[in-house]
């Protein structure tokens, strides 16, 4: 649009603003009959159409990725973790001593610990519960690196059929410090309706965002978790609100 | 597979060069780029007295303007995306808190000039005519449509949109194009000429 004259332009917009005057509409009309002109109203007006499409499809992406917990049920949950948060305050100045607010990775550090491996008791046998076998066999070794590339392998080849794979993955990159990585497999299986292991998985998700420093989400995170956990270090996510 | 794909992580160059050629993977970026940056933007406009629904319509513009620009090929690669994400939308918002007159934290002199002469009236227009404009594109059939947002606005090559819309070759989906923007033509003139009667009734 731009290689037209800056009249043509202004006309192009007002026509799309919807306010010409009745000559400068006449106007328009005569100019519609020039290929490059015409031309630049058709384009125009598909730009302006995709760009609200494509705002739509962002409102949408936002409704799912943010907006996807009930207003209700947030605020419910937070009044739940506030009451709590107040009782853990008094707890906590007894039992331990504080972090300064500012250190995420003091906090992650003091927090963050592998969760046990209970596939062997939950898990069936299959061949590819042989290859997570040998990924959990590293991770129990704590030989992280060796198990990331495991557990990846395992992921590329094919679809977990649970979730243990991503998420003793994502433990495992947390443990190598490697949380931007961990952050999308634990938010995946949060999505998953059928994933096991979900509440332990927000848990790691909120140490995750402790990891990279944003602990406005970390804290978002531990609120709703707080809200659903049946007892996993619930203790814990109190201490950890009052800590960032 | 599903749960796999929902995982992936995107870098840099791949971001990209996928919006560039514009194929099927773009929602998954841009939903990729929602939940890793809408987190520090969000921290931006709340820290500096914005709320949630502000900083939800920032993060918004921001990205819009980011995708045309790489689209349009005005995005030169001198930082991170994370970086120059966060330059513009700190500039949405600079500007969104001067139209409301709002005392911001930013350094606002240094922005000065740089489109700040954006009216709260000029986002009003912009909606108005992005509603309008989707009423005329509204009268094409589905298959124009799509082929004219692939081309126009997504920058999708010919050869991918015959690809895309099962048409037989490229030079298919050129002669598609064509016809669909020649009934473009005629709605928008057919539109033009509506308004110029309703104009000359009510001036009668």
């Amino acid at each position: 649009m731009n290689d037209l004259p800056s009249q043509d332009r202004k006309l192009i917009r007002k026509f799309m603003e919807q306010s010409l005057d009745e000559k400068e509409l006449s106007l328009f009309q005569q100019k519609m009959q020039k290929e490059d002109f015409a031309q630049q109203v058709a384009e125009e007006s598909v730009r302006l159409s995709s760009r609200s499409k494509l705002q739509t499809e962002l409102k949408k992406i936002h409704t799912e990725v943010v907006s996807s917990q009930p207003r209700r049920r947030r605020r419910m949950a937070m009044a739940a973790a506030f009451g709590i948060f107040i009782l853990s305050i008094t707890l906590y100045y007894f039992f331990t001593k504080e972090i300064p607010s500012n250190h995420s990775e003091i906090a992650f550090a003091k927090y963050f610990e592998p969760y046990p491996n209970v596939f062997e008791q939950r898990g069936t046998p299959g061949s590819e519960d042989q290859k997570l076998r040998r990924a959990l066999v590293a991770y129990d070794r704590q030989n992280y690196a060796e198990a990331n590339l495991l557990f990846a392998a395992l992921l590329e080849k094919e679809a977990p059929e649970n979730s243990y794979t991503p998420f003793y993955y994502a433990i495992s990159l947390l443990a190598k410090q490697q949380a931007e990585e961990a952050i999308p497999l634990l938010e995946a299986i949060l999505s998953n309706e059928s994933a096991l292991l979900k509440s332990e998985a927000q848990w790691y998700l909120a140490l995750a965002y402790l990891q990279i420093n944003q602990k406005e989400t970390a804290r978002k995170i531990l609120l709703d978790f707080q809200s659903e956990s049946k007892g996993f270090k619930k203790e814990e996510a109190n201490l950890l609100l009052k800590e960032i | 597979m599903k749960l796999f794909k929902k995982a992936k992580k995107y870098n840099d160059e791949e971001i990209i060069s996928i919006l560039k050629s514009g194929g099927p993977q773009e929602s998954s970026v841009l939903e990729y780029l929602y939940k890793i940056h809408f987190g520090s933007i969000k921290q931006l406009v709340i820290k500096q007295g914005g709320n949630t629904f502000e900083a939800e319509d920032v993060f918004q513009e921001t990205l819009i303007t980011f995708y045309e620009q790489v689209k349009n090929g005005k995005y030169i690669r001198h930082a991170k995306i994370k970086t120059y994400l966060y330059t513009i939308a700190k500039n949405n918002w600079i500007n969104r808190a001067k139209r409301n007159n709002r005392q911001v934290g930013l350094n606002v002199a240094a922005h000065e000039g740089k489109d700040n002469n954006i009216s709260a009236n000029e986002i009003l227009f912009q909606k108005e005519m992005m509603v309008f404009a989707e009423s005329i594109i509204n009268e094409l059939g589905d298959n124009c449509q799509k082929i004219l947002e692939l081309s126009i606005y997504k920058k999708v090559a010919m050869k991918e949109i015959a690809e895309i819309m099962q048409f037989n070759n490229a030079q298919v989906a050129r002669n598609k194009k064509y016809k669909c923007i020649e009934q473009l033509k005629k709605i928008i003139l057919k539109s033009a000429e509506f308004s110029r009667l309703a104009k000359e009734l009510k001036n009668e």
